[in-house]
């Protein structure tokens, strides 16, 4: 499961109402039970507005959000990190870029069997939900930043390669 | 590694008639379980670090019900077992493909099963790691997310 918060948590993150909360939560994409929604990270914060940012509220979300702390970042994801990355600025995909990268070259020490390589896409895509690249992309602080080495390359690559994904936005026909 | 159980060896060959006929007895006994219910080769040697296995030809002492664990915990047993797993796992991804090969028909089954390697037996034979990787690769990515780190340590890829 990758970062996540609940409705409680984004309310007391963002400072606003419950009914904000729902009315702009209502389209984004959540996991877990309906009564025990948890909310991507990723996907909440295209949500908030510029004077929110500006008040320090995505800090607060990711100092508030969970994780469960394994690789895995979930089914069904890519039209989340597909919205994430077009909300990004340019410093932050910048940084988006060069974990990228970094991930290439590592997974390419590990293996470079096609077995894995298939999903290169996918995996460039869902790289964002990981807790601290996340972080390190929209923040830029790299404290919690994981070595991104061949061995963690390899590891995020097997818990999160899935035949049959969807990398495009329209619904398969 | 071995001289740790010297002692044992020497009063076996010195102990007369009786306690060699007792570790001929325990150790066949020993050997032919773990065949049957393991599927694992053992030698003599392997049986010598068996506590259960020495007690029962030194003393009078019947062999104590624990040595089924005791063959499970040598080193020998844990390493045949995990090859063993590897290979049914890498045999598996071929009836895998022999699931998928009597779905088609009979004509595209011969070009499918060229393509998958399985008409050139001399290919197959001599399988190089890199095709062995692939194949183990597909196998994880038949399972549970939560369940391919585990897997993939145990076959040994990372």
């Amino acid at each position: 499961m990758p970062i996540t918060v609940s409705q409680k948590d984004y309310a007391r993150a963002v400072g606003c109402c419950a009914d904000t909360v729902c009315r702009r939560l209502r389209s984004v994409p959540y996991a877990g039970g309906a009564r025990s929604r948890r909310y991507y990270v990723a996907a909440v914060l295209p949500t908030l507005t510029a004077r929110e940012r500006g008040n320090g509220a995505i800090q607060r979300l990711f100092d508030i959000a969970t994780s469960d702390g394994t690789l895995f970042v979930g089914d069904e994801v890519i039209p989340v990190c597909r919205a994430f990355e077009d909300w990004l600025d340019t410093e932050q995909k910048e940084r988006l870029t060069e974990c990228r990268v970094n991930f290439t070259a590592a997974l390419f020490e590990a293996t470079s069997s096609s077995e894995i390589w298939q999903f290169v896409d996918a995996l460039h895509l869902k790289l964002c939900l990981h807790p601290s690249i996340c972080r390190f992309v929209v923040t830029g602080d790299d404290t919690e930043l994981p070595d991104i080495d061949a061995s963690f390359a390899f590891a995020f690559s097997l818990c999160n390669a899935r035949h049959f994904e969807n990398l495009t936005n329209k619904e398969a026909a | 590694m071995s001289d740790q159980y010297e002692n044992f060896r020497n009063l076996v060959a010195s102990g007369g008639d009786l306690t060699r006929a007792r570790w001929e007895a325990v150790s066949d006994k020993i050997i032919g379980d773990a065949e049957r219910h393991f599927g694992v080769q053992l030698s003599r040697e392997d049986i010598v670090a068996m506590p259960s296995a020495r007690i029962a030809t030194l003393t009078d002492e019947p062999l104590s019900p624990l040595y089924m664990d005791e063959i499970q915990q040598l080193e020998g047993v844990k390493e045949q077992v995990r090859q063993k797993e590897l290979r049914e796992a890498l045999e598996q991804g071929d009836e895998d493909s022999h699931a998928e090969l009597s779905r088609l028909t009979p004509e595209k089954r011969l070009t499918r099963a060229r393509e998958l390697g399985m008409i050139d037996k001399r290919q197959q034979s001599a399988p190089t790691s890199v095709a062995d990787e692939a194949t183990l690769l597909r196998r994880l990515m038949t399972l549970n997310p939560a369940e391919r780190i585990a897997k993939a340590r145990a076959w040994g890829l990372m």
